[in-house]
């Protein structure tokens, strides 16, 4: 892990309609870190993470990744710029098979040359696709679809990668899994920035943490500085989300 | 037998539908457009306008485009009126183009060799019947490989399931949503030549064409290839049987309300899935 | 327009606006322009009721013309039998309401855009239906393609065309008003804004929907009868003509669905237009489809709303100015 920084996200402020969702959020991520956003729902995670992907427009603020404002940037260069989001939800492909699923993730013209390789990986991380390569992705359940989606958010080689609550409505086995190979996929050399709602979880999980409430940056931290925090403590123990 | 010509015009159609959820009020009238060409094409130029298409089908590609790319694209988030509103401008403009130039008189594209028949059975078959059967099959089978072996057919499926996914695996929609518009038109285009070539036009044939093809897809289901194609073949079989029945005035009177009745008693048609 | 603030500001303008033309052929300013107005209330009432479908209660329907083509024969067949104009526009508008009330079944268990297209396909059927169609012991040269007469067309003057068109007119921007802000409008706004939660609270969608297809057919209607008697026969590609549906449409983009005056613009432009490419025939129709599109592709919200949008944004962002310079900046993680 360098002390380079890849993303750094300064002052957004987002709206749904007149409704407004963030208030001068500011964060950073340093190359090769794994950075978790945690908050309750509604705290304005999501709308963060699809402010960086350009799914919503930010009305005031910048986030700039490799010298260019992603802001300004249309989703689709985005992506080409070498970062991936695993939505909520997951968002796969319901009525296109695995395979299908998988391949879309290389369909950026960086990534299509090592799509073979690549699939190769994702079902050397994630077995059970591959069994069910042909299988319709709606098929699956709710945690393949999660695999699914990570390994698709894998495909396209990226730099960065995003990840919106992988643990929604899994088992916690399912979810030690999908974490253990989050790690794994950080080693490999992907810097990761993850939202969770669940605070042990994230603690355990991140290298560093960014705490929000009603879409502002609260608190923020390692997790031992962050475990000594009250607001953290109540969390951690599951007195008060 | 003009099912499935009916088919090809309802499948451009279904396509622009289950992509972008616009349905293109223009559609019949883009038919009508290439049954025009196929007219100059025959009756300026002494050009075959089965020939002709080699010509028509892509500037009905690069037409369907512009359409999309520099009006459609800008309203598809703005709600469901200002495409519908927009495709209903166009088709006013075709029509009355047509009119201007072409005058309300009913035309049709006779080559030397369409009205050729065969003897099938107890009928003599015109040659242009077969060529419609064929062709449209082709069309059909073109589409159906496109769309599960290419790139860019995937990513047009994907778009029309899952569409802010879609754009998170850098596909750019909004040049996938011109692709897709401009394959349907060209499809459309592919459609009008023959269609010209067995049926007799005027420049308000387009809302016609308008009406069949979505009740092919009411029929047949939406999302459903397969559908479509039964859909075309359901309804080209009841407008020939009230035309032999009831006469031909009433042709167009029965498909619609076939199509009506259909609507009211099962909207998703034989083989759709819901409309979402 | 806003005249928000003052409630007396907000009747006496228009009120003032409906006198003078009330005032208007006594003033002597020619038949031209008597016909100019005329015309603009029929299409301000129709535009009106279109917008009331699309822009409040979301749907798009492209069926007015089935409602104006049976009204106006219905006016028609009412006159064949002596019956007076006046009592033929109200029979003429409650018969294209109930006519609103039958389809309604079919059509409103349709989603969005398969609306669109049903109630097209039943305004065709209705053309196509009375193309072909002869009652019984009709002489040959009428009903079918030629159309029928109004025999009731020759017994109004021009001045009471006039009035009866101002009647229409205004009394749609009046219905308008009285609509949307009714329990019917309430409900019309909720179902907007969020179809299920309307309903989980109460609304009955499928009840509110049909009252609005139904004060919009009847409206709708009314204008048609009042049109007919000054254009004296209908014929099917007149009164189920889709010229009606661009005509409607344009005169309300051209202020902006759903925006409440944005017709009275509309409508005034479309008339407007209509004169000065008569001259033109066939291109009015063109020019009108080419202005829908670059309209609709550059200002979805029609002028009036444009305007009303651009002004909204305004004044957010000096709120948001004020508020940031008063405010303590907040210290950063």
């Amino acid at each position: 892990m360098t002390d380079e920084t890849i993303l750094t996200v300064e002052n957004l402020d987002a709206y749904y309609g007149s409704f407004q969702a963030l208030f001068g959020v500011s964060l950073d991520v340093k190359k090769g870190e794994i950075v978790s956003l945690i908050g309750a729902n509604g705290a304005g995670k999501t709308t963060t993470l699809s402010c960086v992907t350009g799914l919503v427009r930010p009305a005031a603020g910048s986030i700039m990744y490799k010298g260019k404002d992603l802001s300004k940037l249309p989703t689709h260069e985005i992506i080409n710029m070498g970062v991936s989001q695993v939505p909520e939800g997951r968002g796969i492909f319901p009525l296109l098979s695995v395979r299908e699923n998988l391949y879309l993730g290389a369909y950026t013209k960086r990534s299509r040359l090592g799509r073979d390789k690549m699939i190769e990986r994702v079902y050397e991380l994630f077995p059970i696709l591959s069994e069910r390569q042909n299988q319709m992705g709606g098929s699956l359940s709710g945690g393949e679809q999660q695999m699914l989606a990570i390994g698709r958010g894998l495909m396209s080689d990226p730099e960065l990668m995003l990840m919106d609550e992988v643990s929604l409505g899994l088992a916690p086995i399912v979810i030690d899994r999908i974490y253990k190979t989050i790690e794994k996929i950080n080693s490999g050399g992907v810097t990761i920035l993850f939202v969770e709602q669940n605070v042990r979880r994230s603690l355990q999980e991140s290298d560093r943490s960014y705490v929000m409430k009603q879409g502002r940056i609260t608190l923020h931290g390692t997790a031992d500085t962050l475990k000594e925090e009250a607001e953290i403590k109540k969390a951690y123990f599951g007195l008060e989300a | 037998m003009l099912g499935g010509l009916y088919a090809v015009v309802g499948l451009g159609m279904s396509l622009v539908f289950g992509v972008m959820n616009v349905i293109n009020l223009a559609h019949g009238d883009l038919v009508v457009l290439s049954s025009y060409a196929g007219y100059v094409f025959l009756t300026y130029l002494n050009v075959d306008p089965i020939l002709g298409l080699v010509v028509i089908v892509p500037l009905m590609f690069a037409l369907g485009f512009v359409i999309q790319n520099f009006a459609l694209n800008r309203v598809l988030t703005t709600g469901v009126e200002p495409p519908l509103m927009i495709t209903f401008g166009v088709s006013m403009v075709l029509e009355n183009i047509y009119l201007i130039a072409f005058s309300p008189l009913s035309r049709g594209i006779t080559t030397t060799y369409v009205t050729k028949t065969f003897p099938v059975g107890p009928a003599y078959i015109p040659l242009v019947y077969f060529l419609d059967i064929v062709v449209a099959i082709m069309v059909m089978f073109f589409l159906r490989t496109f769309l599960s072996r290419t790139y860019l057919g995937m990513a047009i499926r994907a778009a029309s399931q899952v569409t802010r996914s879609a754009k998170l695996m850098g596909i750019n929609t909004n040049r996938v949503y011109s692709l897709t518009f401009g394959i349907a038109i060209a499809m459309a285009g592919v459609a009008g030549v023959f269609l010209g070539l067995t049926i007799p036009f005027t420049p308000q044939t387009g809302g016609t064409y308008l009406i069949i093809a979505f009740g092919t897809i009411i029929i047949g289901g939406l999302g459903s290839m397969l559908g479509t194609l039964l859909g075309g073949v359901v309804l080209g079989l009841t407008q020939t049987l009230a035309g032999t029945y009831l006469g031909t005035t009433w042709e167009t009177f029965v498909g619609f309300l076939l199509i009506l009745v259909v609507l009211t008693i099962r909207p998703q048609g034989l083989f759709g899935r819901k409309a979402t | 327009m806003n005249f928000s603030g003052r409630k007396s500001l907000r009747w006496i303008v228009p009120a003032v606006v409906v006198l003078a033309l009330a005032a208007f052929p006594l003033g002597g300013f020619g038949i031209s322009w008597l016909l100019i107005l005329f015309l603009f209330f029929v299409y301000l009432a129709m535009a009106n009721m279109w917008n009331l479908l699309a822009g409040y209660t979301g749907l798009v329907s492209l069926g007015q013309p089935g409602f104006i083509g049976i009204a106006g024969y219905t006016l028609g067949v009412l006159s064949l039998m002596g019956i007076s104009p006046i009592l033929g526009i109200a029979v003429a508008g409650g018969v294209a309401a109930g006519f609103a009330f039958l389809i309604a079944f079919p059509t409103l268990r349709l989603r969005g855009l398969y609306f669109a297209i049903g109630t097209l396909m039943v305004s065709e059927a209705l053309s196509i239906f009375f193309d072909s169609f002869k009652p019984p012991g009709s002489n040959s040269a009428t009903w079918g393609g030629a159309g029928i007469v109004i025999k009731s067309a020759a017994t109004v003057s021009l001045n009471e065309l006039y009035y009866l068109g101002l009647i229409v007119g205004v009394g749609s921007m009046i219905v308008m008003r009285y609509v949307l802000r009714s329990k019917l409008g309430l409900g019309l706004t909720a179902i907007r804004d969020n179809e299920q939660a309307a309903s989980s609270l109460g609304v009955n969608i499928f009840r509110t929907k049909m009252y609005s297809l139904m004060v919009s057919a009847f409206v709708t209607g009314a204008a048609s009868a009042v049109f007919y008697i000054f254009q004296g026969t209908i014929e099917p590609i007149s009164g189920f003509g889709i010229n009606w549906t661009i005509i409607v449409m344009i005169a309300t983009i051209i202020g902006g669905i759903g925006v409440e005056y944005g017709p009275v613009l509309g409508a005034f432009v479309a008339v407007l237009l209509q004169q000065y490419l008569a001259a033109f025939t066939g291109t009015y129709l063109l020019i009108e489809g080419i202005i829908l599109i670059v309209i609709i592709s550059l200002a979805p919200s029609g002028v009036v709303g444009t305007i009303q949008k651009a002004w909204a944004k305004r004044s957010a962002k000096r709120k948001e100015l004020v508020k940031a310079a008063t405010q303590a900046v907040p210290a950063k993680a």
